[in-house]
């Protein structure tokens, strides 16, 4: 028996319903909708950016007269911040990317998602 | 993942040292009522949660409750500034100093180290929620009592601060329940829901 199935005959209720299947995900707005493959890439993009200023952050820490470190550091900072705005633009993860509905809510979270 | 902002969320500035009081408080940082446990139990209850709504309010309030460790601790260590030994002596303060000296520990006022006894995550969406508002409000009934035993006016306008939030969070808890008693069944007037491994929490979503 499917684990939904099983819930709603043990409490007597329908099958639990997903933001998914009651239609709550907006188009994106301003650019076209992004394919999984793209999606994956810019994320690895904004991970990779965002290892690098942890890392520069945790020298920086002890080496806070580094000149080299932060000018690695703002060059990071900078990258990140058009990777971010990139990701809020062209999908609607993270950020709400319509003004009629919070997303945030709709979309995956990190433990759900193969992101 | 978490990022760090360095700034409190809302202004400690403490000026006068009071060991006594911040025997007291430290409650709020480490006791049955208090934030680290509060964070404790909202981030380790989001996984079983069956709906965005619930897993945004639990995370939200959960990193908030972060933001208030670090008052509640801001507020310890200005209490604990620069006492002379007769200061600690006088006002009851060494039995946490011989082990802690000026160090903040997550402990209750009673010297009980902080615990996860004291918080629940029961993997069942009612339970979890019903339990999120219970906790807001003991929050509540310590700082209440907390502005009864203090008189400070530096530490009272945090308090009251940190006091008010757990009256919000307790509003938006009470709305997730709300949230989920529509979305469980719109008439299940009974609210209850066996959500062990629910098919939205076990599927692994496509991009």
């Amino acid at each position: 028996m499917e684990r939904t199935e099983m819930l709603s005959d043990m409490a007597g209720m329908p099958p639990l319903q997903t933001a998914k299947e009651e239609g709550n995900r907006p188009p994106t707005g301003g650019c076209p909708p992004m394919s999984c493959e793209d999606k994956k890439a810019l994320l690895h993009e904004i991970r990779v950016c965002t290892f690098a200023l942890i890392e520069a952050k945790l020298f920086l820490d002890s080496h806070p007269d580094d000149r080299q470190a932060i000018a690695f550091y703002r060059k990071h900072r900078e990258t990140l911040n058009q990777l971010q705005k990139k990701w809020e633009t062209c999908t609607n993860e993270v950020f709400n990317a319509n003004c009629s509905r919070w997303t945030w809510v709709d979309t995956p979270w990190p433990w759900q998602s193969e992101l | 993942m978490w990022s760090y902002d360095k700034r409190l969320i809302h202004p400690v500035k403490v000026k006068k040292p009071d060991p006594k009081s911040a025997s007291i408080i430290i409650t709020q940082l480490g006791g049955p009522h208090g934030e680290l446990g509060a964070a404790t139990r909202y981030l380790q209850q989001r996984y079983s949660m069956p709906y965005g709504e619930l897993i945004g309010i639990l995370t939200d309030i959960g990193t908030e409750e972060l933001a208030h460790v670090e008052m509640i601790s801001a507020i310890i260590y200005q209490l604990t500034r620069n006492l002379s030994e007769e200061e600690i002596k006088a006002q009851g303060f060494a039995p946490y100093f011989v082990d802690h000296t000026a160090g903040v520990y997550p402990q209750a006022a009673s010297g009980v180290p902080f615990s996860a006894g004291g918080l629940s995550v029961s993997g069942d969406t009612f339970a979890d929620l019903h339990e999120d508002m219970a906790a807001e409000q003991k929050a509540r009934l310590s700082y209440d009592n907390i502005l009864r035993l203090v008189d400070d006016p530096d530490v009272k306008d945090a308090i009251r601060f940190l006091r008010e939030r757990e009256i919000v969070h307790f509003q938006r808890f009470g709305e997730a329940v709300r949230i989920a008693q529509d979305k469980v069944n719109a008439r299940n007037f009974y609210a209850f829901n066996p959500s062990f491994d629910t098919a939205k929490a076990n599927l692994i979503e496509k991009c």
